[in-house]
């Protein structure tokens, strides 16, 4: 039905942001998982297993960077790692953060070994994930005093950024070493600024990201970006991953036939609670939707909850590779 | 009324504290609810502006701290019948400490005139219920911005089901992955895709 998205020779057709819900398969816990390769690594190797993607994720988790920057963290057993405090208001507390090293700090060596580990094993494409510039800003200094920094405090909030896009290019260089094919940067927080605004704080910041990282990258913001699509492109992205509430064949006009356009099934109402009928016939559309693009990836729109129904991964998957 | 329209103008251009002085320079010779009224419909404006694209998130953050540092003046001199008012409780649901959107929510349902208690964020589905029964609220508001943690809504949900409770509120949700479709699957009342939205609805309550 589909002509076939591939990169570097290899197929690039399904690629679902999933990680999380290969951790029931191995009995593990959330925090088990983010703490330790070896877990993470059995927990994706069972959903390569089961599902066989074209590309894997490791499990997304946007705190490593401020956490390999001494900030601290929430940590529940069973949920998402979150920053929990954001020290970094004035120039001053920017001053005494040092640039973390990738092998040595916080849990960013557990992740290269996740991804040496996936690289290694995995017969497949093995896409790291890093955070993006102005998200990372937001954690550091708060995500509503960076977007109203936009407006009110645009001198120090280049500052930040400038910093935040010096951590994320060391932490991909190590990843791309570990064995990375893609980088996938997530920027949510940036959804909440107008396509000038983007422009200014983040997308030229993810521009110079793009130019000096050594594997393509994949841009991932959550949301209804349709209005920052034309913005995301213009970073030299290449690709954008898509969440489920932008209309996938409308904006892929928008979209080069050089850039992938991973999207853009809806990871929870869908994917992790619909039935197994729903998820196979929303899959069948979306591809019917899309068909005659060789840069399409069918994917979900954002990461997939813990507790999605592994019927429905089948079923995704199958009707995926459907002819 | 020129003074009026010129605090207006401040709250939203974001002047908090143009505002403020402003606010305190009228409070004594204009009645308060006119001041609160005025606000509305500035806040209302706005929003129509953020439904066309006009204005973004960052636009709205700054007008609402300007109306919070105007209603700080304002509060202490308004005679609310709070019969009269509806409580709303809202906070962002447990696992996720998101705040913006919550954050804006709160102000605009203030300027409202709704008596709104903020839980914060990484809110319980216990801490819901067990505030909206303390309180007598009608509606509770639940936002989130991950998709691993949207579930929360639909057990809130559940739980009033479970209760027998289920009837006495008006459930609001809102978020980023959220949508109408997750609403009328969870058994929400109502998705509010933004904070203006969610305020319409609570006014079309009888």
């Amino acid at each position: 039905m589909n002509r076939m998205a591939v990169y570097g020779g290899r197929k690039l057709q399904l690629a679902p942001l999933m990680g999380l819900p290969g951790i029931p398969l191995t009995k593990t816990t959330v925090r088990q998982n983010l703490e330790t390769a070896e877990k993470q690594w059995q927990s994706l190797s069972r959903l390569y297993e089961h599902f066989s993607p074209d590309a894997m994720f490791p499990m997304m988790d946007l705190s490593v960077e401020a956490e390999a920057l001494g900030i601290g963290l929430l940590k529940p057993e069973n949920g998402s790692f979150t920053v929990a405090v954001h020290p970094v208001t004035s120039r001053e507390a920017l001053q005494q953060l040092t640039l973390p090293r990738p092998r040595k700090d916080g849990r960013m060596p557990v992740m290269l070994e996740v991804m040496r580990l996936m690289s290694r094993y995995l017969d497949c494409l093995n896409i790291a994930y890093v955070i993006g510039p102005f998200t990372l800003a937001g954690q550091l200094a708060g995500a509503g005093p960076v977007i109203k920094g936009v407006l009110k405090n645009r001198e120090f909030l280049l500052r930040l950024l400038d910093f935040s896009g010096l951590v994320i290019h060391s932490y991909a260089e190590a990843l791309v070493e570990a064995g990375a094919d893609m980088i996938c940067l997530l920027e949510p927080t940036a959804s909440a600024l107008s396509p000038e605004q983007f422009r200014l704080f983040s997308g030229t910041h993810i521009q110079g990201f793009v130019a000096g990282c050594a594997a393509p990258v994949i841009l991932h913001i959550c949301g209804n970006t349709t209005v920052l699509i034309e913005e995301m492109i213009a970073t030299g992205c290449r690709g954008l991953s898509l969440d489920s509430q932008v209309d996938l064949p409308a904006v892929s006009r928008l979209i080069p036939p050089d850039r992938y356009i991973f999207g853009n099934l809806d990871p929870v109402r869908t994917v992790a609670y619909g039935s197994r009928m729903q998820v196979v016939a929303e899959t069948r559309t979306l591809r019917r939707s899309m068909a005659g693009l060789d840069n399409f990836v069918l994917s979900t729109g954002c990461d997939l909850p813990l507790d999605t129904r592994l019927e429905n991964l089948e079923g995704l998957c199958s009707a995926a590779r459907e002819v | 009324m020129k003074e009026l329209t010129e605090l207006a103008v401040l709250v939203k251009n974001g002047d908090e504290i143009e505002a403020a002085e402003k606010a305190r320079q009228i409070i004594n010779a204009v009645d308060p609810s006119m001041i609160v009224m005025t606000l509305t419909v500035a806040m209302r404006e706005l929003g129509e502006q953020f439904e066309k694209q006009e204005i973004f998130i960052p636009e709205l953050l700054i007008a609402a701290d300007a109306l919070l540092e105007v209603m700080k003046i304002v509060e202490p001199h308004l005679q609310h019948s709070q019969e009269q008012r509806k409580t709303v409780v809202i906070g962002t649901v447990a696992g996720d400490i998101h705040e913006i959107g919550k954050n804006i929510v709160s102000v605009v349902f203030k300027a409202e005139g709704f008596n709104v208690i903020d839980l914060g964020t990484d809110v319980s589905p216990r801490d819901y219920i067990d505030t909206a029964v303390k309180c007598g609220a009608e509606v509770i508001g639940m936002s989130t911005l991950m998709t691993t943690t949207m579930d929360v809504q639909k057990e809130v949900v559940e739980r009033l089901v479970a209760e027998n409770i289920r009837d006495r509120y008006k459930i609001l949700i809102g978020g980023a992955p959220t949508s109408q479709r997750w609403a009328n699957e969870i058994g929400a009342d109502a998705y509010c895709q933004d904070a203006f939205k969610g305020a319409a609805y609570i006014n079309s309550l009888s």
